[in-house]
């Protein structure tokens, strides 16, 4: 890890914290990482100032730069956690790394987490992605569709990004597995467990699959954490497939609707008309796909693109976008 | 904090309080202290006694008062030296200790000290360092200065591989520069300290003085066999004042000598890993109530007795680094000590195994992984039964695998992502730079040169000067021969060293539906303790031993049928024994025509009573379960036979003593009351 990504995790990562002392909230980390950009200033030069210097150059209340001063007191504790993590595998990659998922940096800006846990080799996040979302109880057509789907994506050039939850994440996962495709996976809870199928640890081993996970490894479930999540496989997909949704409840119809608000990915759902969250979901702009979908996404321009055009496509938008590239 | 010149004086002052108003720092030891207090990154290369510890006691009292956080001594030390605790609280440091020897109810006391910010600096060995009842807490300590104490083993060129010490040296790498690291250490060469730069980060200070101890009288004694080394030892270490420790290269040897210098009425005990009270031994030892305490390399790093005042090494050190840091066990707080280097013919062949097989292989490496892979959580024990290694092998395949982040322990053993590759070229650059400095610790034997000169400049400390009280240097210090009589007393023991063959008593795991209910079980039908002649290969009759099975055509000679009818009699006539009968082999012919003559000589009758049905080849078989399972799959009792009330069972090697157990049991359960094994041979490995 280089300084400035140390000085991240010292601030920003939950391990070694206790009921008294939390880490940073993401937002509050935006903030300083704002301030530092403005003064020039690097984030490893932060381990070395007083708690006084840290309220007066950063301009924070009191009460967090003494909060800074004790995230720092713990960092031997903290870099023993990691490299207990690191000897399983499992690096911290920060804003402040090149291997940072680049995607999320350009779309979510400075909104983006401080930090994930990965495991496996992230250069694979580079290519280009189908995302698959839908419910964690589902029925066998449901299956049905989602492994032909997954097939036909893989056959047009296309990785899988999902969120490794039951339900229609495992089937494509798998899927996507049995194609020998590249998976990524932004998890909510549970990163370790999940790291200890022999299927996934295979998949990861050979460089096909990078499991992310912005909390730390041994986290249990939270459904704040499920839901946040959803936005980073719309964002890392070049489109992303909704299988199966509520009506106006439940973390696939939340995740669904907020890209198509955002406008980040096209979203692509499937035409099912007994499924009534499916069907609100069209009408508010997915668009439909059946069995028969060829894996080409239509562009904003109207024009059918398939996976090979898609970097073209990704250069054309990076120029319009400005570029996040603080820490 | 304070400026440079407020740092010194305020050092300065803590010194005196320790040692007096006259107290003055020995070159250096300021300068390391003020790098480490403020370039935070430092490492101190100096000899024993020079005074290392000093250095981070007083960074320690310095953070103190700025409230700083508390020191973390990493060390393998069993114990702290009376006088450094007494440095310490001179300067008013509350110390802590956690290591192996600590109750649960200190412990929980230290922990309780620890985060209430109680305690001042706390030693600790890397294994407590990595315990889970320690990373509980970690999260709770402000940790102001980080010492590694023996620094050169988090380097892997380091001649001590400690599964510990590579996590150790993972985490120093992973911190960020703002937290304090001091590493120590008496013995790296310029390989190791390039590597520890890697670790430390390049600004890391760097204090390196002369490694010459000028107490150190060094001889070496020009002396191959056996016998006139047990001789000398025998007639000179009564001459020599106080106490001291003799290492050798293996275990075996290590009970042979102590055996022998308990017989020669020199007060004597051993030590080594998996000794039976080796603890006992190293606290008499510790109370001066042995004369000699002979050990393997097992104790090195971190004892410390301060009047040790002769070294007597009875075979070589894998190099001279060890042979330095063992020779510099002795004379710490007196004024001189002697220490002796002798050489076996049989030096070379134990080191080179231990170089050879210093490293698991790459298939051992894929197989133990893979296997962890596909039962995921699995225990140590519970693999042998899958992977024909021996248990060691094993063992070291998975502290590889973890040291390399292939595996991890976490109530059981689990397999990360990283993938496997097999690092072979390391691997064989490390064994060619060990072959190398065996060649070195050899050349250390012929030299003409001063001794201390030429061991530290093999370190790396390139000092010109003789030190001018060596052997070499003066001339003789002790008599390099030994008198007739002690050579013939010498060479009458070592004639008379016979091993016994203990029983096993327990069936191993057996993963065979033959025989899975015998698994772990006791064994119903257990031989009698026998008697094995020699360790394979071993000058005189272990010797002979390779030589008869590699004759054309393989034969053991009489002088092997004459020894072992000798051994065997007295047994023989207290238990009224009259038939013996053999192993049988597919292969060849060469146990059962000994045992013939064998027979003849004791005048007993041969009987043919076993078969050997088409097994493996019992010594392909590499660990317990698989041993067990295959002799139990390669025996059965001939048709028709009479079995005997008494039988000794003949067998040329023995090795994990499976064959003659399964023999055994088979002979017994047919009605057979005793049967007492007897081998030529034991080529069992065990070492430290």
């Amino acid at each position: 890890m280089t300084e400035n990504s140390k000085a991240i995790a010292v601030f920003c990562s939950t391990l070694a914290t206790e009921k008294e002392l939390k880490p940073l909230e993401p937002r509050k980390w935006g903030e300083i990482a704002l301030k530092l950009q403005e003064l020039k200033r690097e984030p490893e030069e932060l381990l070395n100032y007083s708690v006084n210097e840290l309220q007066t150059v950063l301009d924070i209340p009191a009460e967090q730069a003494c909060q800074m001063g004790r995230l720092r007191d713990r960092s031997a504790a903290l870099f023993f956690e990691i490299s207990k993590y690191e000897n399983m595998g499992i690096n911290i990659v920060t804003r402040a790394d090149k291997l940072y998922p680049v995607k999320l940096k350009r779309k979510l800006k400075n909104q983006c987490p401080p930090l994930f846990y990965i495991a496996g080799e992230s250069e694979i996040l580079n290519s280009a992605f189908i995302g698959f979302v839908g419910s964690r109880s589902i029925e066998f057509g449901d299956e049905e569709f989602t492994r032909n789907t997954v097939n036909t994506v893989a056959q047009a050039g296309y990785g899988v990004v999902s969120g490794g939850a039951k339900g229609v994440d495992s089937v494509s996962e798998d899927e996507g597995m049995n194609n020998g495709i590249n998976i990524v996976e932004f998890v909510s809870d549970s990163m370790m467990r999940k790291l200890r199928s022999p299927k996934i640890l295979t998949a990861v081993q050979n460089g096909n699959m990078v499991i992310l996970s912005e909390v730390k490894p041994d986290a249990g479930f939270n459904a704040g954490m499920a839901m946040a999540r959803n936005k980073y496989i719309y964002i890392q997909s070049e489109a992303t497939v909704v299988v199966r949704t509520d009506l106006n409840k439940g973390g696939t119809w939340g995740g669904a609707t907020e890209c198509l608000k955002k406008g980040w990915v096209p979203v692509l759902c499937r035409n099912k008309e007994s499924y009534p969250g499916n069907m609100a979901l069209i009408e508010r702009g997915a668009i439909p796909i059946d069995q028969y979908w060829d894996g080409s996404i239509p562009d904003i321009l109207g024009r059918n693109t398939m996976a090979s055009d898609s970097f073209v496509r990704t250069a054309v938008q990076e120029e319009v976008q400005l570029s996040f590239d603080g820490f | 904090m304070w400026s440079d010149r407020e740092l010194e004086a305020r050092a300065t002052q803590i010194l005196k309080e320790m040692y007096g108003e006259e107290a003055a720092f020995r070159e250096g030891q300021y300068e390391a202290i003020a790098a480490t207090m403020k370039n935070r990154r430092s490492l101190v290369i100096q000899k024993t006694g020079w005074g290392k510890s000093l250095v981070y006691f007083i960074c320690c009292r310095l953070l103190k008062e700025g409230s700083n956080g508390v020191t973390i001594v990493v060390s393998p030390l069993l114990a702290l030296m009376d006088n450094q605790l007494a440095a310490a609280e001179k300067i008013r440091l509350r110390c802590g200790i956690l290591n192996s020897t600590v109750s649960v109810a200190e412990k929980a006391k230290t922990f309780q000290k620890l985060t209430e910010k109680e305690l001042d600096i706390l030693f600790i060995t890397p294994e407590g360092l990595f315990k889970d009842d320690f990373q509980e807490i970690r999260p709770k300590i402000s940790v102001g200065l980080f010492v590694v104490d023996e620094a050169h083993c988090i380097s892997d060129w380091g001649h001590d591989f400690r599964l510990e010490y590579g996590k150790l040296n993972r985490v120093i790498s992973a911190l960020p520069s703002s937290v304090r690291v001091l590493g120590t250490t008496a013995t790296a060469n310029d390989r190791v300290v390039e590597d520890l730069k890697k670790q430390f980060g390049n600004n890391v200070y760097i204090s390196r003085g002369t490694l010459l101890r000028n107490n150190l009288y060094i001889q070496v004694l020009k002396m191959k066999d056996r016998a006139s080394r047990y001789a000398w030892m025998a007639e000179n270490i009564p001459n020599l004042e106080g106490s001291g420790i003799v290492y050798c290269l293996t275990q075996r040897d290590c009970d042979y000598v102590t055996d022998y210098l308990i017989k020669n009425n020199i007060r004597a005990d051993s030590y080594y890993s998996g000794k039976a009270n080796a603890e006992e031994a190293l606290k008499k030892f510790q109370n001066n109530e042995l004369k000699v305490l002979v050990a393997t390399i097992k104790l090195g790093m971190g004892y410390d007795k301060g009047d040790i005042a002769f070294i007597i090494h009875y075979q070589m050190p894998q190099n001279v680094v060890s042979y330095y840091q063992q020779i510099g066990r002795a004379g710490r707080n007196i004024p001189k000590a002697y220490t002796f280097l002798m050489m076996g013919q049989e030096d070379e062949e134990i080191i080179e195994y231990f170089i050879r097989t210093a490293f698991p292989s790459e298939k051992e490496l894929c197989e133990v992984r893979d296997l962890v892979q596909e039962h995921d959580g699995i225990g140590a024990g519970q693999l042998l039964p899958f992977i024909n290694a021996k248990k060691a092998r094993m063992e070291k395949a998975l502290n590889f695998l973890e040291h390399d982040g292939y595996l991890y322990f976490d109530n059981g053993y689990h397999s990360t992502p990283k993938p496997f590759r097999y690092d072979s070229a390391h691997y064989e650059e490390i064994k060619a730079i060990r072959y190398r400095e065996m060649k070195d610790m050899q050349q250390l034997q012929e030299t003409g040169c001063c001794y201390n000169r030429t061991i530290i400049n093999s370190l790396d400390d390139h000092t010109l000067s003789d030190c001018g009280f060596c052997a070499n240097c003066c001339g003789r210090l002790f008599p390099e021969t030994v008198q007739a009589s002690n050579l013939e007393k010498a060479q009458q023991y070592l004639e008379s060293l016979q091993m016994l063959i203990k029983p096993r008593k327990k069936w191993a795991a057996i993963d065979d539906p033959g025989f899975k209910e015998l698994s772990y079980k006791k064994i119903q039908y257990q031989n009698e303790t026998g008697i094995c002649l020699s360790k394979y290969g071993d000058p005189g009759y272990g010797a002979l031993v390779r030589q008869g099975k590699y004759a054309k055509p393989p034969r053991f000679s009489e002088e092997l049928v004459g020894k072992s009818a000798r051994l065997l009699q007295q047994l023989i006539q207290d238990n009224s024994i009259q038939y013996i009968t053999c192993v049988p082999s597919l292969r060849s012919d060469i146990v059962p025509e000994f045992t013939k003559r064998l027979a003849d000589r004791l005048k007993l009758t041969f009987l043919e009573l076993l078969e050997k049905t088409s097994a493996e080849p019992q010594k392909t078989m590499e660990n317990s379960s698989f041993q067990c399972i295959n002799a139990l799959r390669s025996f059965r009792i001939n048709d028709g036979v009479h079995i005997p009330e008494k039988l000794i069972l003949v067998d040329d090697i023995v090795d994990s003593k499976w064959t003659l157990t399964v023999c055994g049991y088979l002979l017994r359960r047919e009605g057979c009351t005793m049967v007492f094994p007897f081998a030529l041979a034991d080529s069992s490995q065990k070492e430290d």
